[in-house]
């Protein structure tokens, strides 16, 4: 087990660094002076200059990766251009409202997934199924923002019952949530549906049935569990799929996060800030992988052995 | 003595198409009844069906089973639940496939203890260990906390087995308990069955396509064919005079029949897929084949314990068939 | 032609594949089924609702929305099967390299895989296509850079596969190239999954442009994809809720219908396929 999570853990290091490359990469995509372009446009040419000798930009590329690295292990990604505050400054603001939004979309999604995705394999062919797998599609296929959109015109506009925007009380916590997590549920139903049909034409339900449980237990303790593992390999991408829609909602709902602090740093081109927001979510989701991995060996023992 | 398990003009179809047809046998208490036929021929379903087991699209149609004068197809779902993995149990098959990857051998174990016998957790798993001992485990305190990939297949079936004792059955369904296994378990696993069987005093339903195991280990043994019984009889009278070409042609097909062969018989043919037919199924692969077979058989007497379906089966001229054969 | 059939049995499969050729008209006949010109500007008619001439009413400078979405319709379905298109020819070729040479092509390909799997695409793409600069050729070949490594994994694994069986041996023994023995025998064995994978993916690229012309980091004006006619219409959408509603019905039509086809070809093609396309 613990060369297991060992394993784990040091296999993420290259992947780590692997991504830490595309992303500092991405900045000599610009036509022109990568410079120039952290610097912003109109900035003048000390200015320029200071960033250029600060970040060794006039050293070979991998010299210039290596500096950088080197400081972004110290959480330090220089200063955002728009504001002039540092950018671990600016993302430590804003981090705990994105956590904040996730949590609770992510709870939503997983009590709608679980249940109605179970009860689809369970009834399946009925009108359970039918509708569960009806509103599965239909919410896959729905983007975001649109369905952010719709739910302001109706909740709160239409029907006024809730608010826009604001972060103060739970109430502003219901739209957005319900925009960030219904999509994801929508996907993560249908896998739980296909996995839980799955292992229900196994030998061993069949064994639980001759045992004599009821058809609640067999379902619960020896169908979902199994059906478990397929499932966790999906929540691997939970994190990659809920930042889409954080990016979006946020945007739309003027949620003060990080999925906004992106877009506006990106339309205010302040480029240092980027990085550090997508090099921080990436490593968030190798976190969240590894945690996955975790949970693997937590529900199939087979895992455990090796 | 009164019948623990009758069974009578079963009927099952998968569907609109039959896949047993008009099934009657009685199992007394104590008693181990084989059921032999080839894969197909229906035995498993019916198996299943007793046990209620019967996954969709399978359905009875028709007929009955009471199990301790109870007529089970009308009890209710919560009441029959209640027999199953109780008063009676059952092993299949597939021993590396039947028990939960994720749970210990001593955990679902215990779930029978804790469901049918109102033990707690902790001393379902003390009482796991000694269903272990008893059906030849090693080590039973420390097996209980293996999962089951941890176990060779000889092993899986053991387990089964305890969990099918847990709950103290009076009829034990086995179907085709050693298929799986390698030849030397096989010998294990059945001899611990009828050990426990005569400890025990339950009655066993022993399902295989093999007859040999039959004459070994059953009293009275029933021979299925496309989905219906075709010979029925002590073990002692389908050995010396099967009257069912059928039976026939399976003993003819056992190595240990006659002396040195150069070759064993096997039947010529596949077992129909079609069940709907007039007349007799077997028609198509029996070497006696005449006009009469192809009209509608019914089950015939021979002796006070054997039947046949088959139109020569009281006529005396089984035997002569029977004889033809050797 | 077994396969087609079991798909023509297949109604939500069937259903899908009529929604997106009735799409696919509709985008092809723009010219002639727009009621207005899409870039005539009224702004004295701004963000008017549905009327007989404008059939889903008018953006905030007063341009027809029905015209603009029949217009729109080419460039968000050309960029979906364009962006497929083009993951699926890179995916094919890093799949290719890594299964059939292995070793340390095949370690590098599949870590950049995990790499390119890790970074959520959406930020990726985002990110790049902001410092580029957005333009429709950007965002199509951004799109397509990114999204090839489901293909590469599940063709990787169906050469690692096909290389154990006898007649790729035999075919090596005869002297096959490396190119035709990858077209004649490991290609045609395993276009089932990918072109499953590829309807699923331009469902996916479909939803990834337009969230990103949502944001205004995809097609530019005077250019209008769905998304970014939405973008126009977030500014008004409490006002003007006719704006947002149309773009997405059709955003969400094309989507679903792509998904059910999809679907329907994974259960016509192969009923084992995994969930690896989304």
């Amino acid at each position: 087990m613990l060369k297991y999570i060992v394993k784990r853990v040091l296999l993420a290091i290259p992947l780590i660094l692997g991504i830490s490359l595309i992303v500092f990469g991405l900045m000599h995509l610009a036509p022109g002076d990568p410079v120039r372009m952290l610097a912003g446009r109109e900035a003048p040419a000390e200015v320029v200059a200071a960033i250029r000798a600060e970040w060794g930009f006039d050293k070979p590329f991998f010299s210039q990766y290596l500096l950088w690295l080197g400081r972004a292990i110290r959480l330090d990604f220089g200063k955002s251009i728009a504001t002039n505050l540092p950018v671990s400054f600016l993302i430590q603001s804003r981090l705990p409202y994105t956590l904040k939004l996730n949590f609770w979309a992510t709870l939503l999604g997983l009590t709608i997934a679980f249940p109605l995705g179970v009860m689809a394999a369970a009834k399946r062919g009925t009108w359970v199924d039918y509708c569960s797998s009806a509103l599965a599609l239909v919410g896959m296929s729905m983007p975001s923002f649109w369905l952010s959109m719709v739910l302001i015109i109706v909740v709160s506009v239409k029907l006024d019952l809730l608010p826009t925007s604001g972060t103060g009380s739970w109430l502003n916590y219901i739209l957005p949530a319900t925009a960030l997590g219904f999509s994801w549920a929508a996907g993560l139903m249908r896998m739980i549906r296909t996995s839980v049909l799955e292992v229900l034409k196994e030998d061993y339900v069949r064994t639980a049935r001759a045992k004599g449980l009821r058809e609640r237990a067999v379902l619960v303790r020896h169908a979902l569990r199994n059906a478990l593992i397929p499932i966790i390999t999906v929540l691997g991408t939970w994190l990659a799929f809920m930042v889409v829609g954080t990016v979006i909602v946020e945007t739309i709902f003027a949620w003060p996060g990080l999925g906004r602090l992106l877009t506006t740093a990106l339309l205010q081109r302040d480029f240092f800030l980027v990085q550090a927001i997508i090099l921080m979510i990436s490593v968030a989701v190798v976190a969240a992988n590894l945690l996955v991995d975790l949970m693997y060996a937590w529900v199939d023992p087979r895992v455990r052995l090796e | 003595m009164q019948d623990l398990l009758k069974v009578e003009g079963l009927q099952i179809a998968f569907g609109t198409s039959p896949v047993v047809r008009q099934v009657s046998f009685g199992l007394k208490p104590g008693e181990t009844l084989g059921i032999v036929g080839e894969s197909g021929s229906g035995k498993s379903v019916t198996a299943l069906s007793i046990m209620g087991l019967l996954s969709h699209p399978g359905r009875i149609t028709a007929g009955s089973i009471t199990f301790r004068g109870q007529d089970l197809l009308t009890l209710p779902e919560d009441k029959r639940r209640g027999l199953r993995g109780s008063s009676m149990a059952m092993i299949f098959q597939e021993p590396m496939t039947c028990l939960n990857p994720v749970y210990t051998v001593g955990q679902q174990i215990g779930e029978v203890l804790t469901l049918h016998r109102g033990m707690d957790k902790r001393k379902a798993l003390a009482n796991a260990a000694e269903y272990l001992e008893r059906v030849g485990i090693p080590d039973p305190a420390k097996r209980l906390r293996n999962f089951p990939h941890e176990l060779s297949g000889g092993m899986r079936q053991r387990v089964m087995i305890a969990m099918a004792l847990a709950g103290q059955p009076e009829l034990l369904i086995a179907d085709e308990p050693t298929t799986a296994l390698d030849v030397t378990v096989q010998a294990q696993i059945l001899d611990l069955l009828s050990d426990l069987q005569k400890d025990t005093g339950m009655a066993q339903l022993l399902i295989t396509h093999d007859l040999g195991l039959v004459a070994e280990y059953a009293q009275r043994a029933i021979v299925m064919y496309a989905g219906q019984v075709v010979e029925t009889g002590t073990v002692q009278e389908l050995f010396e005079h099967p009257a069912h070409p059928y039976t026939q042609g399976l003993l003819q097909s056992l190595p240990l029949w006659g002396e040195a062969q150069d070759r064993l018989y096997s039947i010529p043919g596949t077992v129909p897929r079609n069940l709907n037919m007039e007349g007799c199924a077997f028609a198509a692969r029996c070497p006696h084949v005449e006009a009469a077979c192809h009209q509608s058989q019914h089950m015939l007497p021979v002796t006070a314990t054997q039947s046949a379906r088959c139109w020569r089966a009281s006529s005396g001229k089984a035997k002569e068939v029977a004889q033809a054969c050797q | 032609m077994k396969t087609l059939k079991r798909l023509a049995h297949h109604r939500l499969a069937t259903a899908g594949a009529i929604v997106l050729l009735l799409l696919s008209l509709l985008a092809v006949f723009a010219p002639f089924l727009a009621p207005n010109d899409p870039a005539d500007v009224n702004p004295s008619q701004g963000l008017r609702g549905p009327s007989l001439q404008y059939p889903f009413g008018q953006d905030a400078l007063g341009r027809c929305i029905l015209s603009r979405m029949l217009f729109g319709a080419r460039i968000s379905l050309t960029v979906g099967l364009l962006a497929g298109v083009i993951s699926l020819l890179v995916g094919v070729v890093m799949g290719s390299l890594a299964g059939y040479f292995g070793g340390w092509v095949d370690l590098l390909v599949m870590r950049l895989a995990e790499v390119f799997m890790t970074i959520p695409q959406f930020l990726l793409v985002m990110a790049s296509v902001a410092i580029i600069g957005p333009s429709f050729n950007t965002v199509l070949i951004i799109i397509g850079l990114s999204s090839w490594t489901g293909y590469a994994r599940v063709l990787r694994g169906e050469i690692l596969a096909i290389k154990q069986k006898p007649f790729v041996e035999a075919a090596r023994a005869y002297g096959s190239g490396h190119l035709r023995l990858l077209s004649r025998h490991v290609l045609p064995n395993c276009w089932s999954p990918l072109i499953v994978m590829v309807t699923l993916n331009v469902a996916n690229v479909i939803l990834l442009e337009s969230s990103l012309s949502f944001l205004g980091f995809g097609i530019q004006e005077p250019d209008a994809s769905w998304g970014s006619i939405l973008n126009q219409g977030r500014t008004y959408f409490q006002t003007a809720p006719h704006i947002a509603t149309f773009p997405g019905l059709a955003i969400m039509m094309a989507v679903l219908a792509f998904n059910l086809l999809g679907d329907g070809m994974r259960d016509a093609l192969d009923p084992k396929l995994v969930e690896e396309a989304r």
